[in-house]
């Protein structure tokens, strides 16, 4: 019998590290690196990007958040960025206004806010704006330009851990001429595609090297696993099949309305919340949700309302209001590195503030791809398809309010008076069991609380009536009848709701944009002026393979750092880089 | 004896670790979000007068997936299709409530165990029916699905009336018989409606290829008993016979 046990027990062992190991695997940490064209930008510049995904392969996250912050930790552009087999790429416009200083570039995704602030992938980058001719930001760092082939060892070392040999056809070239870039992924045993981004740019004088993307999915790692689980453990959910929406209901103070910041239950709160998400629109829509008994809920966002102004409400009535989790929210604070403040960066800035003007004076401009998203169906969460009947009040004599046109051409809804109030019914005519409640009146294609709301909405106001006048279900929730109301000016907007209500604006996802490659034109007088001579965040590449890639330099003489990062299909990171020299055909 | 016991403690900890450790994973492993699910439409279903058991395509409720026309799917959802009112109908799992589903926005629906076959399916095809109707939407079960795929329409003729008594209150109960119609249908939608699939009707289909329809009938024994296998076969066969 003894001699079974231990056997026995070590196979029992063995399964569990198994399936603990599966699940573990579900629970990977993501990593996400940004790939930015350059580092440093003049105001109102794009900036182009792309990302790269590193996780469970299984439960990978469907977008990224992009913060880009100043020093006072104030978001200055912010964008949400779809992610298709693992990386995405995109530009984000840089707004003009922006003063000379270095800002914090801030990408994440949803799965990553449970590790904390520090798991996300930081970078500093430089902008200064073109009115500012003395960059005084950068003055204690005041550096005579060096000339074009002395810039700062650190900035011409190779990143460590490169297993992609670049090879450009050769070291030094004229300006405007063909540059042929080989890229050779023999080193990387994993067998599968990859997919790169090259940036051929100008190095900047003083600055340091970037960390290559293996290197810092290692380290990360690295860290990750010594500093083990996050602190918000499994708060946040990855976003897999869409946006999640994420939000609490918090009682409030009867007096003074503000929220009670302890989640000290009482008894009413035990009811279960119904959570509505609607939106302005021609057709009846809905989704909803049910709070937990902490008052927290969730919502997986329909496609379809992305990009849309929300209303969120609750279907009951409490004393409470409606808090939605920001996902942009920072709060670690911004502090502002030395890095991006070598010597010769502030040259390197005015030297690129007078490109910039001159590139203005040509009307230079680099134009970008518009980019497509990925194609999806919209289906919208329609509560019904086809009324019983329809009513176009503009077809009949005017009528000053709802209850003269239920009067007259509503038979099947009875509005009456009780009290100060008015409630409405239908009329029970086909012995179908309808109740007589107030039915679910929708404003607009939004729920709202009672006919009260639209009592005073006569024939010009409103566009069109649906009405069902039969119990229906949405899912598990059972309405007792329809009425639809749209109105000729969205009307919706001037409702009070009784039940805590929030509105809100759901964002969409950025388009996958990068620039038009260049393509030299014979005879052309226009001086080039390109600082990025290749920026192309969509290269494909089987293993084994050796790719050829081409792009032409510009009139600006000097460094070209040529730096390739990317991703294989299987998740190991790949990067290489090489230097190559521009000079002018005199020197 | 000590050893033994530490050892065997030991196991029970690694045990209970590890088990813990996985839990840890069950709120990703089981992403169950209610919203991310599209709800089924519909309204609740209070007939006037009970309808004949016999006019459902499945006497009882029988999970299935449902595809809705905005290309959503709903899965696992007790139905029921009745050939007579051509509706779908769903139990609702809370109230039990029997929910006749919007029409409009349903494509298609799969049942996922009907009687050990999981492969029962309808769509929903425009059909014109005669000559002097117009084409109208209505559930067919997909038989065959090729360059000519048979779609058959559950329908019923009346076969009479009965006076029964029920709660002692006297009723006039119409009985219903079923009356398949076959729909061949070909990609470009050309369609050949045929309520029999008699020699005769089969000729009518291809009349310059008779010999080989009279040969396919032989080979296969046609007789009372059209099975799901003989009518897949059959489309093939149609399907081979008209594109040569």
């Amino acid at each position: 019998m003894k001699t079974y046990i231990f056997p026995l027990l070590v196979f029992l062992n063995c399964f569990y590290s198994a399936t603990a190991q599966n699940r573990f695997e579900s629970l990977k940490p993501e990593m996400v690196y940004l790939q930015t064209d350059r580092n440093i930008y003049i105001a109102g510049d794009n900036l182009s990007f792309s990302l790269y995904l590193k996780g469970n392969s299984k439960t990978m996250s469907k977008y990224a958040y992009l913060i880009l912050r100043d020093r006072y930790n104030i978001s200055v552009t912010r964008a949400r960025i779809e992610i298709k087999n693992q990386s995405s790429f995109g530009n984000i416009s840089l707004p003009d206004t922006l003063h000379s200083d270095i800002y914090q570039l801030v990408c994440y995704t949803n799965w990553m806010r449970n590790e904390g602030e520090d798991s996300y992938f930081t970078k500093e980058i430089i902008i200064a704006n073109r009115f500012d001719k003395k960059l005084e930001r950068f003055d204690s760092t005041l550096y005579t330009y060096p000339s074009a082939n002395s810039v700062n060892s650190d900035s011409i070392k190779k990143a460590g851990n490169e297993n992609l040999l670049i090879q450009p056809d050769k070291q030094i070239y004229n300006t405007r001429e063909k540059v042929n870039i080989s890229i050779d992924a023999k080193n990387i045993q994993d067998d599968s595609i990859m997919k790169l981004s090259v940036s051929v740019s100008e190095i900047v004088p003083g600055s340091r090297n970037e960390t290559s993307i293996t290197e810092y999915f290692n380290n990360s790692y690295k860290a990750k696993k010594e500093g083990e689980s996050g602190q918000n453990q499994y708060k946040y959910q990855p976003e897999i099949k869409g946006t999640i929406i994420d939000g609490r209901i918090v009682p409030v103070k009867h007096s003074d309305n503000q929220p009670v910041s302890d989640n000290t239950n009482n008894e009413s709160d035990t009811i279960k919340y119904t959570v509505l998400v609607s939106t302005p629109d021609t057709i009846a829509n809905m989704q909803f949700t049910t709070a937990d008994s902490s008052g927290s809920f969730r919502f997986l966002l329909n496609p379809y309302y992305e990009s849309k102004e929300l209303i969120i409400r609750l279907k009951e009535n409490a004393k409470a209001v409606l808090e939605l989790d920001d996902k942009f929210k920072l709060t670690k604070p911004y502090i502002p590195s030395d890095l991006l403040t070598g010597p010769g960066i502030r040259y390197y800035l005015i030297r690129s503030l007078k490109i910039s003007e001159v590139q203005r004076y040509y009307t230079e401009r680099t134009e970008t791809n518009t980019g497509k998203k990925t194609e999806r169906t919209l289906a919208i969460s329609r509560v019904y398809y086809n009324p019983y009947s329809r009513v176009f009040p503009a077809d009949y004599l005017p009528l000053p309010d709802f209850v003269e046109i239920s009067r007259e051409l509503l038979p099947a809804l009875k509005v009456r008076k009780l009290g100060d109030t008015y409630v409405s019914s239908y009329v029970d005519t086909q012995n179908r069991g309808v109740p007589s409640i107030e039915p679910s009146i929708f404003l607009d294609g939004v729920p709202i609380d009672d006919v009260n709301q639209i009592i005073n909405l006569g024939t010009n106001e409103i566009k069109r009536i649906d009405l069902l006048p039969v119990i229906r279900y949405y899912g598990e929730m059972p309405l007792s009848g329809i009425l639809a109301v749209f109105s000729k000016n969205l009307e919706i907007n001037n409702i009070q709701f009784k039940t805590p209500t929030i509105r809100y604006q759901a964002i969409s996802s950025q388009n996958f944009t990068k620039p038009i490659p260049y393509i030299p034109v014979n005879n052309n007088h226009m001086p080039d002026l390109r600082q990025v001579i290749l920026w192309d965040p969509e290269i494909k590449m089987h293993n084994k393979e050796k790719l050829e890639i081409e792009c032409y330099t510009s009139d600006l003489h000097g460094k070209y750092r040529i730096s390739v990062q990317g991703l294989t299909s299987s998740g190991l990171p790949v990067n290489g880089s090489s230097i190559i020299i521009v000079k002018s055909k005199s020197e | 004896m000590k050893a033994k016991i530490i050892f065997v403690y030991t196991i029970v900890l690694i045990f209970t670790f590890q088990s813990l450790q996985g839990q840890k994973s069950f709120s990703i492993d089981n992403i169950d979000i209610k919203s991310s699910e599209f709800c089924l439409t519909g309204e609740l279903f209070t007939p006037n007068q009970s309808i004949d058991g016999a006019t459902y395509f499945n006497s009882d409720w029988v999970p299935g997936d449902i595809y809705l026309s905005n290309g959503e799917v709903v899965r696992n959802k007790l139905i029921k299709y009745n050939g007579l009112l051509d509706e779908l109908f769903w139990q609702e799992s809370r109230s039990k409530n029997v929910i006749k589903l919007d029409k409009e926005a349903i494509m298609q629906f799969h049942f996922l165990n009907l009687n050990g076959d999981s492969t029962v399916h309808f769509r929903k095809i425009k059909v014109k029916r005669s000559t002097i109707s117009d084409s109208s939407e209505i559930f067919g079960q997909v038989i065959y699905e090729g360059s000519l795929s048979l779609f058959i329409l559950h329908t019923y003729k009346t076969a009479g009336n009965e006076l029964i008594r029920q709660n002692g209150n006297l009723f006039e109960k119409t009985n219903y018989s079923e009356e398949p119609i076959y729909i061949f249908r070909y990609t470009d939608n050309k369609t050949f409606i045929t309520k029999s699939l008699s020699r005769k009707r089969l000729y009518a289909f291809s009349p310059g290829n008779k010999n080989k329809i009279k040969e396919f009938i032989k080979a296969n024994k046609i007789g009372g008993n059209k099975d799901v296998s003989y009518l897949r076969r059959l489309t093939e066969f149609l399907g081979q016979i008209v594109n040569q």
